[in-house]
């Protein structure tokens, strides 16, 4: 039986507690996919779109980018 | 304000509350937290996956060092994070059998003398030492489920980026700009480095370049193009500058910085003055503002310590001077215009934002005459 089986066998066994996240941490885990799931919807054709406002680049001339135009 | 203002002795006690002040400085203070936060996730993900109870059940045999390192993991973090937006929220983030199966792949990499997932499953190069530094991407064929995962999630946020493999050089003046760092600011540059993990190298086809940037959702990964590793000062100075960025997220998951409902889309946007008349460089939201107000005041103790000695003379400690001038102005910018949307802020976005402020004031550097406002 592997390491992992075995934690498995033991995992099925036992009870979790089911914590309270809180909204603070959702919500950053929520920021934290908004501009993944913006381009999933947007797709391949959407017109030029804004992805500089959710990342932290680099200012001045070592940021650039405003808007990246999808080719 | 003359370079000898900036050999003033609190320039220390400021990189020292930066770096090792708890709640928003100390690296270890903050990596363990993440991992009690992520612990915490996987508990909430433990009744329906069973991944999760695999890895959870693995992290009982080992010690708390052994579960900050699994909880540094970038894919490990983001799979953790996409189960929970699944079972919490019912997006569609991820398929059940992948979530197990990363999960599990995490439990098994826990026993490893590295305990993370990604830098086993992909090519990659380590940062050298003992200080946690994280890895260099060079895997230009993912072949295994974590690091094709990785990969995915990349392109979801930056779609269209090339991801480059590095040439030796460029590996070289990565691991060379991270020794520089750690050599002009050893405690910030460590705190800092220490959020790394994993460094990529990318840039994309057609249209404007970046030289670096750090994405919200991917926790422990910078980007940094090919014209960030020209030279050693320049690849220092970026990978410190985006390190930051990333102890900025690891603070917002631990401590939430935001009242609840807030996001980027639809926060107020504020250009700063230097970039008026920028088309396109200004319209920031809020959490952008915070993040770069705590990266210029790091940069005036970078580049004050870089300009007066610490440098390995590959600083001009004139242009040094003049840039941590040029900081300090930004960064006082930044706070005094925090000020009007501190209805955004949590308690502790409030009160990371009064540390900084109470940084600023002891910086006690005068302004110049004849502020220099070209990018930093």
């Amino acid at each position: 039986m592997t390491d992992n089986q075995k934690a498995q066998q033991a995992a099925h066994g036992r009870s979790y507690q089911n914590p309270e996240l809180g909204a603070g941490l959702i919500d950053v885990l929520m920021r934290g996919l908004d501009l993944a799931r913006r381009n999933l919807k947007e797709g391949d054709t959407a017109e030029p779109r804004e992805f500089c406002a959710f990342a932290y680049g680099t200012p001045g001339t070592f940021c650039p980018i405003a808007y990246w135009h999808r080719t | 304000m003359c370079p000898a203002s900036l050999e003033r002795p609190d320039l220390s006690s400021i990189e020292a509350k930066l770096a090792d002040s708890v709640p928003f400085g100390s690296a270890g203070y903050i990596s363990g937290k993440i991992a009690a936060t992520y612990a915490k996730l996987l508990s909430f993900l433990a009744e329906d996956c069973i991944g999760a109870r695999i890895l959870l059940e693995r992290l009982d045999t080992v010690g708390q060092a052994a579960q900050d390192a699994v909880f540094r993991d970038s894919i490990v973090r983001r799979t953790i994070e996409d189960g929970v937006c699944k079972i919490a929220k019912g997006i569609e983030t991820i398929e059940q059998s992948v979530l197990d199966e990363l999960l599990s792949a995490a439990a098994e990499n826990a026993k490893t003398a590295k305990r993370s997932l990604l830098n086993e499953s992909a090519r990659c190069v380590p940062f050298e030492g003992d200080a946690g530094y994280g890895y260099i991407w060079t895997d230009d064929q993912p072949n295994t489920l974590a690091a094709r995962r990785f990969r995915e999630e990349i392109l979801k946020r930056l779609p269209g980026l090339l991801i480059r493999v590095p040439t030796k050089a460029q590996i070289d003046t990565l691991l060379a700009g991270a020794r520089l760092a750690e050599h002009v600011a050893p405690r910030l540059g460590r705190s800092a480095m220490s959020h790394n993990f994993m460094v990529v190298i990318g840039e994309f086809p057609t249209g404007d370049q970046f030289n670096s940037l750090t994405m919200p959702g991917l926790p422990g990964v910078i980007f940094l193009s090919p014209n960030a590793v020209l030279n050693i000062a320049d690849t220092a100075e970026a990978f410190f500058h985006e390190a930051l960025h990333l102890k900025f997220l690891d603070i917002d998951y631990i401590h939430p910085l935001f009242v609840p409902g807030f996001r980027q889309e639809s926060s107020p946007r504020i250009t700063p003055v230097w970039h008026n008349n920028k088309p396109g460089y200004g319209n920031w939201p809020v959490d952008r503002l915070l993040t770069s107000m705590h990266v210029y005041l790091a940069l005036v103790v970078y580049l004050g310590k870089a300009g007066k000695g610490d440098g390995q003379g590959l600083f001009d400690p004139q242009v040094c001077a003049g840039r941590a001038s040029q900081c300090k102005i930004r960064a006082t910018w930044l706070f005094e215009t925090a000020q009007n949307y501190l209805e955004l802020l949590s308690p502790a976005g409030k009160e990371f934002v009064a540390l900084l402020g109470a940084e600023l004031t002891e910086l006690k550097v005068q302004l110049p005459d004849s502020p220099q406002l070209s990018p930093a």
